[in-house]
This record gives C-alpha cells, structure tokens and sequence, in this order.
C-alpha cells in the first residue's frame, strides 16, 4: 500500500478515520485512569525433581519423588483452583475472585525459577495476592503429592471396614451357636467337650483308681476296731484306778491265802474267810472288769481305730459318689457331643473364616500403616520453595501516560485505516478509474470532475 | 478553474486525436444526472477554443439544461430538415441549438451530414441512453460516443443496460469521461456557453458559414 494509496484512502474514508481516533481520544483519556495498575512479582523455586514414573498420581511411587514439576506449575498457578483459594485468602467476591485470574501471570519457567507477577489497581492487593499464590501453590502441591495415597488409604480404610464388618458377622454368628449350646464355646467350638469329656473320664479313672484303695484302706480299718479291742479292754482297765487298787488288792489276799494254804491245812479257820474273800475280790474283778470293757470307746486306741474305719468308710463313699457323679458327667457330655456335632461343624468352619479374616485385616492394616507413612513423607517434602516474597508493587507499563497514548494511538490508527480500508473494499461506488474502466470495459478519457 | 479547463482540453485533444473531422461527438450516459450536459459543454467549448466551428447540439428533451441554462427555444423535430436554429456563443466559433424531441423520421441521416458539411465539430448533449431513443440514434449515426458517468454513484442495471444497446458494434465508445458531483451542469461559468446577444432572425440566415473559425 503506498502513500498515494492511504492518501486516497484517507480522503474517501475520513470520516471512518476520524471516529475511530476520536474513539481513541476518548479510549486515552477513559483508560488512563483505569489502565493505572502495579505488578505485584514472587518467585518460587520448583524443585527439579523430575517424575520418573509417568503416572504421577501413582501410589507405588517414591514418596520422595515430587508429584508435580517445574513445567506443571504455570498452568497450577493460574487454574481456577489455585486462583479461589487465593480469592478466600483474600476475601475477595466472587467478581473480583475471576478478574483475579486474569491479573495473574506466571512467566514460563526457563529455568526452575517461577515469577508471579499480579496486577491490580491496589498495589497492596498486588502485593498480597502474588504472595497468596506462591503460598497456595505450596499447598496445592503438598496436597497434590498427598491425594496419591488419599484414595489409596480411603480404599484401604473401607477395605477394613467391610474387614471389620465380617469378622464381626462371623463372631455374632459364634455367639449364636455358642448360645443355643452353652458346651459349645467361640473359641474352641466342640473340642471344650471333648476335651472336658476325656478329663472326666480321666478324673473318672483316677477316682476309681482311688475308690479301689479307699475300699482296701476302708476294709483294714473295718478290722482295726476288732483287733484293737483286747488292747483296748486293757487300756480301759490299766488306766482304771479302782480296778488297780481292787486287783493290788485281790494279789494282795491271794498272795496271803496262797501263804496260808501253804502254812495251814484245808482245817485252819481263817482260810475259808480269806478263799471267800479272795472269792469275792475275784468276783468283783471279774465284773469290774466286764463292766469296764463293755464299753471300748473309753480307750483311745479304739477310738482311732473307729475314726479311721471311718474316714475310710467315708472316703470309700464319697468316691463312690464322685465316681457316680463323673459317670453322670461323662454320659451327658457324651450325650451333647453327640448332639452338637453340627453346631460343632459350623463352628469350626466359622473358626477357620475367622482365622483367614483376621490375617486378611493384618495384612491391610499393615498396607495402611505403609500407605499413611509414605503420605506423611510425602506430605513432609516441599518441592516449591518461596525464594522472594512479593514486597512492593511497581506501576506496570500502560500505567505511564505517554506509554499508553503512543499504544492507543498506534492500535487505533491502525485500527481506523482497517476499518477505512474495510469499508472502503466494500464500498460498490463508482470512485476510481479503474472501477469505472471495469465497468464499461472502456478507457477513462479524462477527469473533468 | 484552469485545471478544469485543461482537462477538457486533454478530453478534446484525445477525441481529436481518434476521430477525423468534421465530426460528431454524441455525449451520453447510463443514468440520468451523470453529467452528459457538463462534459458536452466543455468540450463544445474546448473545441471551439482550438479554433474549430463547433456546435453543441442539445438533444436531452429530458433535462433540457443548456436550453434552460442559455434561454434557447428548441427547435421542433419537423424544422431540423429546414434549419439549425444554432446561434453564436460567447465563445467564437461555438453555436448552440436545442432539438425538442428527436429528430422526425428519415431525417437523422440528412441531419447528420449537415452537421458535418457546417461544422467541425458537432457535439450533442444526449439523455441516457436506456431512457432516450433520440440519444441511441445519435449514438449510431456519430462518429464517437462519450459516456460521462458521475463519480460516486453506484453501480447500477442502467450501466449494462447502456452497454448491452450499444453493444452491436455499430457505435463507436471512445471512452469513459469521470463526472464529479449531480448538479454541476448548472453552474454557467465553469462550462456552458453564453450566447452573444445578437439574434438571428430566419432559419436560412441561421445557417453558419461554412469552415469559418470562430
């Protein structure tokens, strides 16, 4: 386009012209003041720690290893996320929440060293939105690093959970059984019967073992009192004072007319009185005698000997009744097992469920206390680091009148020679010669206009 | 004022130079208001200048704007076998008469040649040719057709129209003349002729002299 042709062009089209520069006077002049805004920057330091797993959200990562690199984070800083956390930081309105993505620039990372330049018409809002967004953008990225084993650990939590639940269905199912048979415990099933059965049958044996030995010791003692009793008898009269003093006496009168008869003849007078009175001590002796021995138990030995009879009378009882207790015992239980065998299968099979579900939820507790550690490492690491805060904002370019003008008067004059040469293309007006030579299809002579 | 003046003298020496005299120029166009009179007058009077006798012959019955313009009463269609009816201008050498209508049967022949056998140079100021048939007869009876079209306007049906009539080679488009604004034709001083006060009184005195320079 040359100079004669924008000539032309102005002078057909100066009217076009004219309105759009003078839109542009009013743009100067309605911009100027709202075009006056500071750039707020922070720069973050991303750590270079490259994913070496192409999934990055995946849990069997290295924990160590940062979730997010230095290229994501432009496009994290400025995504809607990031943006209305920093909108909530700094209590701005929904509004202002979205013309705040439009004033946040991330310049792209060359090196690992990230700017965040806000603009605003507050430079102390500049300031502290730059400095909100380095901020959230640490978070996003811890949280981001962390969200890899949240769903993991929410999986595994649930996963014990319906662990939990089972077990705890298979116990109730226990205690139902275990109720409707009071021989049938959760924890060993039938095996408390048998194996109360066989220690029944064990004390039974032992009982009968000790019954067999209680007899003999109850029929030795049954003869203890019999041959205790001429020992006893003794007993009974040796410790007789009267009986003593009245045989002293008898050996005493015998011993005389034992003399006498020695001395004298069947014819000497004093020795009837003395055969009569040896006669009658005798007597008395005799029955003294039978009288004292008719009752044994005053002799202690016989006493004993009762008692043990006794004790053995009494032991050889009760193990008979013991042993009729445990044969009681013994027949009932033999009778339950026999009747519970059933319920004694089922739960042995809720047993061994029992056993695979606990060792099913060891091994996911032990996975979820993997999973929590690795999150709270990964938590720990933070892979964007703040290397300078955001302090002061500085007047950004258009904010300088003579920067603006020399940018609108440039986009509008440019603009206005578009729109005069858009118009002037559609114009269908016979205007040029060479329109009109089109036309007729015949020279243009001369101008006379 | 100049400027103006040399165009139609650039007009006049590029005509001169593409037809032989005598000749005769018929000024036309697609659309009534394009400037037919305008252009027709400054040549007239362009020609005339370069010392040629030359008459102005206005045929738009239409807008009959030199006659109007000069006061001329037109010269019925029957009188054109007796008379011209031209009188002087202010320019020497230059005459003007008016047709009212088209010329009477059978005589645009016998009127053509006398143009030709009077004057040098004969230039009619025609209507539009899609709206005049007087304008479309001169056309093919003249040695050259000049079409003024007005500078703009829109193109419009009226264009083709004028170049589907005289597209049967019979008529001579010598070329395209740029008008500027409707209205200018009435501005005497830029291009149309004033007429010496003297009248003629008879159509036989009328009759010009023969190769005379004005």
């Amino acid at each position: 386009m040359t100079i004669d042709r924008i000539t032309g062009l102005l002078r057909r089209q100066w009217l076009v012209v004219a309105i759009v520069l003078a839109i542009g006077v009013m743009a100067y002049f309605t911009l100027q003041e709202r075009m006056r805004t500071f750039n707020a920057t922070a720069s973050i330091l991303g750590v270079a720690a490259p994913s070496q797993n192409a999934a990055a959200l995946d849990p069997q990562k290295d924990p160590t290893q940062s979730a997010v690199t230095p290229q994501d984070l432009p496009s994290l800083i400025t995504s809607s996320t990031v943006v209305q956390r920093v909108g909530r930081d700094l209590h701005l309105s929904l509004n202002d929440t979205m013309k705040l993505a439009g004033e946040v620039r991330v310049r792209p990372p060359a090196s690992n060293v990230i700017q965040i330049t806000v603009t605003d018409r507050n430079p102390r809002r500049a300031v502290a939105a730059a400095n909100a967004f380095s901020t959230e953008i640490q978070a996003l990225e811890r949280e981001i690093a962390t969200s890899r084993y949240g769903s993991l650990i929410a999986d595994l939590r649930s996963q014990l959970q319906s662990r939990r639940d089972v077990l705890a269905g298979i116990d109730s199912k226990l205690a139902a059984v275990s109720a409707q048979d009071p021989y049938i415990t959760t924890e060993a099933g039938t095996t408390a019967i048998n194996t109360q059965l066989v220690a029944t049958l064990h004390q039974r044996d032992a009982i009968r073992a000790t019954m067999q030995g209680d007899a003999s010791a109850a029929q030795f003692a049954a003869a203890r009192p019999q041959l205790t009793r001429q020992l006893a008898s003794r007993e009974i009269i040796d410790k007789n004072p009267t009986f003593n003093s009245l045989r002293e006496q008898y050996g005493k009168d015998l011993a005389q007319l034992n003399v006498a008869l020695a001395g004298y003849t069947d014819a000497f007078p004093g020795l009837a009185g003395q055969k009569s009175q040896v006669g009658r001590e005798g007597q008395m002796l005799s029955d003294l005698q039978t009288r004292e021995t008719a009752q044994p138990a005053k002799s202690e030995s016989y006493v004993a000997a009762m008692l043990d009879k006794n004790k053995a009378d009494a032991a050889y009882a009760s193990d008979r009744a013991q042993l009729a207790t445990f044969d009681a015992v013994i027949a009932d239980l033999t009778q339950h097992l026999s009747a519970s065998r059933t319920s004694g299968l089922s739960v042995a099979a809720l047993r061994r469920e029992r056993e695979a579900g606990d060792q099913a939820f060891a091994r996911l507790s032990d996975r979820l206390a993997t999973a929590m550690a690795d999150r709270s490492q990964a938590a720990a690491i933070a892979p964007a680091v703040v290397i300078d805060q955001a302090t002061f904002a500085s007047p950004s370019l258009l904010s300088q009148p003579r920067v603006l003008g020399t940018a609108l008067a440039i986009a509008f004059l440019w603009l206005a020679l578009t729109l005069a040469f858009l118009v002037d293309a559609s114009d269908k007006r016979l205007r040029t010669r060479t329109t009109i030579e089109d036309l007729y299809g015949s020279p243009v002579l001369t101008d006379v206009g | 004022m100049e400027s103006l003046k040399e165009n139609f003298r650039i007009l006049r020496i590029r005509v001169e130079s593409q037809t032989a005299l005598p000749a005769i120029v018929v000024v036309s166009a697609a659309m009534s208001g394009d400037g037919t009179t305008y252009v027709a007058s400054g040549l007239a009077r362009a020609f005339a200048e370069a010392g040629h006798r030359t008459l102005l012959l206005e045929a738009n019955t239409a807008r009959p704007g030199v006659a109007e313009s000069l006061d001329i009463r037109p010269i019925p269609p029957t009188c054109t076998a007796v008379g011209l009816h031209a009188r002087q201008a202010d320019v020497p050498g230059l005459w003007v008469t008016a047709l009212r209508g088209g010329p009477a049967d059978g005589t645009i022949r016998e009127l053509t040649s006398r143009l030709r056998s009077e004057f040098a140079v004969t230039v009619i100021d025609a209507a539009a040719i899609p709206t005049s048939s007087t304008a479309l007869q001169f056309s093919h009876a003249a040695d050259a057709l000049l079409v003024a079209v007005r500078t703009g306007r829109r193109a419009c049906v009226a264009d083709q129209e004028l170049l589907r009539l005289i597209g049967d080679g019979d008529v001579r488009l010598l070329g395209i003349v740029p008008t500027k604004a409707r209205g200018r034709r009435l501005s005497p001083p830029l291009s149309t002729p004033q007429l010496v006060p003297e009248v003629v009184d008879s159509p036989a005195h009328f009759a010009p002299r023969a190769g005379a320079r004005g």
